[in-house]
């Protein structure tokens, strides 16, 4: 009788263990490290209106950070379309600043622990569903990062990425 | 004065007159012991001469030459190899390998240093001419690593402390018709981006 108990306790002892084991784990690789922006800008010397009636103003500040790079100077800047969006420990994520359209996509993912400022990061451009561009990049908080993309209505379309916060 | 030894043989053979006997016989009356070490000079000469064969060369004397000649040039080699018996060739190898055998160690260790430092090497070098075939030529940044996988297109990457710039170049422009702020997604297979997780794919850095 006595070994039909211990029996018993034994068997209990090791189906708590088993459950205990397969209970789903905490997957750290979810937890949000930063935050990323991506806005779209079109960028023009021509008539900043053909950009559409959604496009919005750019402050007179960005537009003067924009035109102290050469190769971004235009005469009128609109933005098309912004995003926000974690960034994942360990997982890929998707920013769509044109939202619904997914004509300009961009794939990031962080590339190792963030520092107190910046943080190595994989990035994609993915325009009209193939992949134009990858790059990793250490992104620094409050340094935006401006991806040249292509011509649209006789101007470009510029893709903004900023680091806004990390954890 | 001595006379010389064609006077002295005139003198014994009596072919000397006047001057020249008288001369010599006032030589040969004060060095008398030296006129007799000569005439046994001259004798033991004779006797060599008369008893020992002249030189002849032996038969077949080029053959002979060649075969004498290959024995001397094959001397020294027969006798470094004969020197040493197996026995003290087998001593001299175990005395090598017992002097090396505790350089081994240290050697093998500098060896696994030298093939880690190459293959991190190798893995850097690798990284590096990938980025530049993906720049296409562009100016490269030390910061960033740029591949682009379409073929025309090519990537300028500029610096500066307020920002940075990724220029692409070659890129299709976008039709003007297009408006591309409110395009319908296609149906064409494409992670969801609603979803924001879309493909878990752990990151190797954290692993």
């Amino acid at each position: 009788m006595k070994s039909i108990l211990q029996f018993k306790r034994g068997l209990i002892a090791l189906l708590c263990l088993f459950f205990l084991a397969e209970a789903p784990a905490q997957d750290s690789g979810k937890d949000q490290v930063g935050e990323l922006v991506t806005t779209l800008y079109f960028a023009t010397n021509g008539e900043a209106s053909l950009a559409g009636a959604s496009a919005q103003n750019v402050s007179e500040e960005l537009a003067a950070a924009m035109r102290r790079e050469k190769s971004l100077q235009y005469k009128n800047y609109k933005v098309l379309g912004k995003d926000q969006q974690p960034v994942f420990r360990s997982y890929e994520n998707w920013a769509s600043p044109l939202r619904p359209s997914e004509e300009i996509l961009l794939r990031f993912e962080s590339q190792g622990k963030a520092l107190e400022q910046s943080m190595r990061m994989d990035l994609e451009l993915w325009l009209s569903r193939e992949k134009m561009m990858k790059a990793d990049r250490v992104l620094k908080i409050a340094k935006p990062l401006f991806i040249g993309g292509p011509d649209w209505r006789g101007g470009k379309l510029i893709l903004g990425v900023e680091l806004i916060s990390l954890k | 004065m001595k006379p010389d030894k064609q006077t002295l043989q005139s003198w014994m053979n009596g072919d000397l007159s006047g001057e020249a006997l008288h001369t010599v016989e006032k030589w040969v009356s004060e060095n008398t012991q030296e006129l007799e070490e000569m005439l046994n000079w001259d004798q033991t000469s004779q006797m060599l001469r008369e008893n020992i064969v002249p030189e002849q060369d032996p038969p077949y004397p080029d053959f002979f030459h060649h075969k004498i000649r290959q024995s001397i040039e094959e001397e020294p080699r027969s006798y470094d190899s004969e020197k040493k018996t197996p026995e003290l060739r087998d001593h001299s190898a175990n005395s090598l390998w017992s002097r090396m055998r505790y350089l081994w160690a240290p050697a093998a260790v500098a060896a696994m240093t030298v093939c880690f430092y190459a293959g991190t090497q190798m893995s850097s070098s690798t990284t590096g001419s990938a980025d530049l075939a993906g720049l296409g030529g562009a100016s490269a940044s030390q910061t960033a690593e740029i591949y682009v996988p379409q073929g025309g297109v090519s990537a300028s990457v500029y610096e500066n402390e307020q920002s940075g710039v990724i220029l692409l170049h070659g890129l299709e422009a976008i039709p003007d018709a297009m408006d591309i702020v409110s395009a319908a997604p296609s149906g064409k297979p494409y992670p969801n981006t609603s979803e924001m997780v879309l493909v878990k794919q752990m990151n190797p850095n954290y692993l």
